[in-house]
């Protein structure tokens, strides 16, 4: 829990932020839920009567955050759900006190609707109410994701079908796990070098009594060839519908490809990012950790080469077969109906003060 | 309040010394406030403080000279990691080295359970937890003598770093530490490592990361023995006296579990600024303590910054906020730092540049430090490890080689070359001894600092030879005149015994030596002029009248058999030198045995001993008749045991 007591909201961010730097919370459904704690407590202490007070509060904290903290997606994600679930409610209090109630935006309506830009001036009453009960729905969202997306494993999941997986992800593990109540199947996991998560999760299954053999990544074309569907966990995905992803996905997906076999990535909605790669030497899209797992320090060669260790890969689009998320299935191509639903497209650019 | 008291004993306390007590980094720093100089535009206490924080430290004990808390407080509260932990502060002016902090530590009773120790000067990232839990149970099952454990780094580059010269012997199955030596070349193994071990490592890759971790048994150590000044000292002084002080040390090498750099000269800090930039601190790297943008050939960009299009950023760069670049400069391996503003075709290849610097164009500028504030105006050339002073003018078409420049003339020992810029010329002054052991950065193509390292270290091993005779030789002479002032004030012979043991415990003489150099002392009390005034007969009762004097002393050292044996060679060795002693030594001898000093046993085996030299036979053929009466004696008494049985 966020010890939130008798805080200014300087220090709540500056601790959070901190938090995140020194990697006390490591999976992404931690920050999650801590952003979403975070930024509650701020619409709760928050001194505001009119909406946008509020809006603009809140974008200035977030835009903070997420400028502190380039590398997290998530952080941003989350922060432009919550910033859409205010609009959202402010929207559906306001038309419910004038015409008759019409929450769900239909894209026949986004496209015909003209520039009717509300000010979210007017002042609404019980607004923080429906907001908070919103905030509620959308922690549910979030905790009962990975469940929702398991669920749906035994339409994708038959029966003795050769799945191939990358590393590590809590939500492909419990897809399996799922999967294996009904069907009998066999799982290869690559090790995912340098960090070997794929090991654990090897461990795991077998434990859980699935067949599962782990392959050094190297192996995998060999393998590819046999598979029926590689099925792999996503850090976020991109606007485009492309995959910040695990080191080594994006050449699981090429070897797949190849061999015209399925790709599934099961990625949750607060998953969905806005942003795009426009370059690979762009800034704040992957993560440098130290060398140490690809080499020793101690090897003498150290001081003469340059090593690099990144944490992702970028898979693009076109490599990516299905999105199942807890909302169902998405082509890639459907990602950016998904955004436009769940993010206001005001909030797309955080540091830009809307009137 | 039960469960309050309980969390307060397993707080973990970290103590970091914020002081060198070198002058390494002089001029760009001085000693007091070392720990602020920055690496990668962040003073050194901050990665110090953030690894702490990182591995779930919170109470930290910072010590510095009084001179400099004001600064390294105010330093603190800007650091980002530091504002979660609690950093209490002391400060002292009498502490002079290492061994002073801890006495002042123990002085002031701070310390409550075991500490984590370091420097304000190690870089990196370590789990100092698991560390610390090993230690716990090691001093709660294994060994209840381990005091601390001592954490290595295995070295990158054994053939070049310097840091390296150092051999340590550890168990290999539980990591003791069972010899410390910090000479180069050639060194002596004591067999006896060996021989009580199954198996020991011999190591000579290991770097110090200046990060050990000590039970609280360490302040009250250092207080006791007074002459420990470093570390290296603790570290002989308790493999010396090991029975003695009853104390063990652990050693902990570091390797792909964590990365603990120390900066403490210009090599190790280039060498670990290089780490940084590569990223063996990670999450310690510039982009995410700071606000950087990282590209690919580990080149840093800061906020905010003016690249003219033409400028050339090579590999291993850092370039600080609000810096501006003119065109056709190059620029490599470098960090700049904030707010400088370099000018057009200005060459910067494996330097430094802290805050503030102004280059101006066409000037070159290589292996060298520049301080903060500085300006170098045009076409002038730095190179070859030349360290700048803050706020030094450097005036146009000055060419400078292996110089240390300062903005004042404060001792008025310094050569005038500008306004503001005065030559440091290390020969000429009298506190050069200081600075003989600075080095500059090393370069890849000359090897100056490599020549002085060498040079300096053929006077360390001398030094160090020479040292052990000298301990013994100062420790006889406290013995003479503890013992003179003892017999003419008439102290109480305990008194005696006490002072001879705290000078043995203060030049770590161990217990044989110890026996060998009283009786010597005991011997050798009249001076020599004395000496020549009395004849044989005077002379033997006033060393008689002496011996019984010290009886009790002589009770007190003269034990067993080992000790026996001490003692009839410290006799032989006297009467060596002295023809008086030469003649009564049989008196003496008979004289000790009759007060059951010496035992029989050993006084036979002693003149049974084959001996090479003439002198030793003359003295046991003098000895035949005493020998030959206590032959008889042992032969009389065993009669008579069996008369009586």
């Amino acid at each position: 829990m966020l010890d939130i007591d008798g805080k200014t909201h300087e220090m709540l961010i500056n601790n959070y932020i901190s938090n995140l730097k020194i990697k006390k919370w490591e999976s992404n459904y931690v920050i999650a839920e801590k952003t979403v704690q975070l930024f509650r407590h701020f619409i709760d202490t928050i001194n505001w009567s009119t909406t946008i007070e509020l809006l603009n509060q809140l974008r200035e904290y977030g835009f903070q955050i997420t400028s502190a903290l380039p590398l997290q997606f998530i952080v941003g994600n989350i922060i432009r759900r919550i910033l859409n679930i205010v609009r959202e409610e402010y929207t559906a209090a306001r038309k419910s006190s004038e015409e008759e109630i019409d929450v769900q935006d239909s894209l026949h309506k986004i496209v015909t609707s003209e520039d009717d830009v509300d000010d979210y001036n007017s002042i609404v009453p019980e607004l923080k109410l429906s907001i908070f009960e919103h905030l509620d729905e959308f922690q549910m969202e979030i905790e009962s994701s990975n469940e929702d997306i398991s669920k749906q494993a035994l339409e994708h999941i038959h029966s003795n079908e050769i799945i191939l997986t990358v590393g590590k992800s809590s939500e492909v593990e419990m897809f399996l796990k799922e999967a294996a109540k009904d069907r009998i199947f066999e799982v290869f996991i690559t090790e995912c070098s340098p960090l070997n998560h794929g090991r654990q999760l090897a461990l795991n299954l077998s434990k859980h009594k699935i067949q599962s053999t782990l392959i050094p990544d190297s192996t995998m074309f060999g393998i590819m060839s046999r598979v029926n569907k590689v099925i792999i966990g996503v850090d976020s995905v991109m606007a485009n519908g492309g995959l910040r992803t695990f080191n080594g996905c994006h050449a699981v997906a090429l070897a797949a490809a190849h061999y015209s076999v399925p790709v599934i990535v099961l990625a949750p909605m607060y998953k969905l990012s806005s942003r795009y790669l426009c370059s690979y030497n762009q800034d704040a899209f992957n993560e440098f950790v130290s060398p140490a797992g690809v080499l020793n320090y101690s090897d003498s060669v150290v001081s003469k080469v340059d090593v690099y260790n990144p944490t992702y890969d970028y898979v693009p689009p076109e490599n990516v077969t299905l999105f199942i998320s807890n909302n169902g299935g998405h082509s890639p191509s459907y990602v950016y109906r998904l955004l436009s639903e769940i993010y206001h497209p005001l909030d797309y650019d955080l540091s830009v003060q809307n009137k | 309040m039960s469960t309050n008291k309980v969390q307060k004993q397993d707080v973990l306390q970290a103590v970091v010394v914020a002081n060198f007590f070198h002058k390494n980094f002089w001029p760009a720093a001085d000693g007091d406030s070392a720990c602020l100089l920055p690496l990668v535009n962040r003073p050194l206490l901050h990665y110090t403080l953030d690894m702490l924080e990182s591995s779930g430290i919170l109470d930290v004990i910072v010590f510095c000279s009084s001179g400099s808390a004001d600064r390294i407080k105010a330093s603190v509260q800007r650091a980002s990691g530091a504002r979660r932990l609690n950093v209490v502060y002391t400060t002292s002016d009498t502490c002079r080295s290492f061994g002073d902090v801890l006495r002042h530590l123990d002085a002031c009773a701070l310390i409550r359970n075991d500490f984590v120790l370091l420097w304000g000067n190690v870089v990196g990232r370590l789990p100092l937890l698991p560390l610390v839990k090993r230690f716990k149970t090691l001093r709660q099952s294994g060994d209840k003598g381990a005091v601390m454990t001592i954490v290595y780094q295995r070295s990158s580059d054994p053939n070049t770093t310097s840091a390296a010269d150092q051999t340590v012997v550890l168990a290999a199955d539980t990591g003791r530490v069972l010899f410390h030596n910090r000479a180069r070349g050639k060194i002596n193994l004591p067999l006896e490592l060996v021989l009580d071990n199954r198996t020991v490592d011999i190591r000579r890759d290991l770097v110090d990361t200046n990060v050990v971790i000590c039970s609280t048994a360490v302040p009250p150590l250092f207080a006791d023995n007074f002459d420990f000044q470093t570390k290296d000292d603790f570290v002989k002084g308790l493999l010396i006296n090991e029975e003695i002080l009853n104390s063990t040390l652990y050693a902990h090498v570091v390797d792909g579990d964590g990365y603990a750099g120390e900066v403490f000269d210009w090599p190790s800090y280039e060498r670990v600024t290089r780490d940084v930039l590569h990223r063996w601190t990670y999450p310690q790297v510039p982009e995410v303590v700071d606000k950087y943008s990282l590209r690919y050939g580990n080149v840093y960009f800061g906020d905010n910054i003016k690249l003219a299009l033409t400028c050339d950023v090579g590999n291993d760069t850092v370039v600080g906020s609000d810096s501006k670049f003119g065109s056709d400069t190059r620029i490599s391996n470098t960090v700049v730092g904030k707010n400088c503003t370099i000018g057009n075709n200005v060459v910067i290849e494996n330097s430094y540049l802290f805050n503030g610097v102004n280059v101006k164009d066409k000037s070159v500028i290589r292996f060298s430090v520049i301080g903060e504030n500085c300006t170098i105006k045009e076409n002038s050339n730095i190179s070859d490890s030349c360290i700048l002073g803050s706020g030094v003018v450097v005036e146009p078409n000055t060419e400078l080689k292996q110089k240390r420049l300062l903005s004042s003339d404060s001792n008025n020992k310094s050569k005038k070359l500008s306004a503001k810029a005065f030559v440091y010329d290390a020969e000429n002054n009298s506190d050069s001894d200081d600075d003989e052991d600075v080095r500059g950065l090393t370069f890849r193509t000359r090897s100056w600092s490599i020549n002085s390292g060498s040079s300096s270290d053929n006077d360390d091993t001398a030094s160090v030879a020479a040292s052990i005779p000298d301990d013994t030789c100062m420790f006889y002479s406290e013995v003479v005149d503890s013992l003179i002032r003892g017999f003419e004030d008439h102290v109480h012979c305990d008194n005696l015994i006490l002072e001879i043991n705290s000078s043995r415990y203060a030049y770590n003489i161990n217990y044989r030596e110890a026996n060998f150099q009283v009786i010597r002392a005991m011997l050798t009390l009249n001076s020599k002029a004395e000496l020549e005034a009395l004849n044989q007969v005077r002379y033997y009762t006033q060393l008689q009248s002496k011996l019984d004097y010290f009886m009790p002393v002589l009770r007190n050292y003269i034990k067993s058999s080992d000790s026996c044996e001490d003692c009839l060679s410290a006799i032989e060795d006297i009467a060596k030198g002295e023809e008086l002693l030469n003649t009564v030594i049989v008196k003496v001898i008979h004289h000790l045995y009759n007060m059951n000093i010496l035992s029989e046993e050993s006084i036979l085996r002693w003149h049974e001993k084959e001996e090479d030299t003439q002198f030793a036979k003359n003295i046991r053929e003098k000895a035949n008749k005493l020998i030959e009466w206590l032959k008889d004696a042992e032969e009389e008494t065993d009669s008579d045991e069996d008369d009586s049985s």
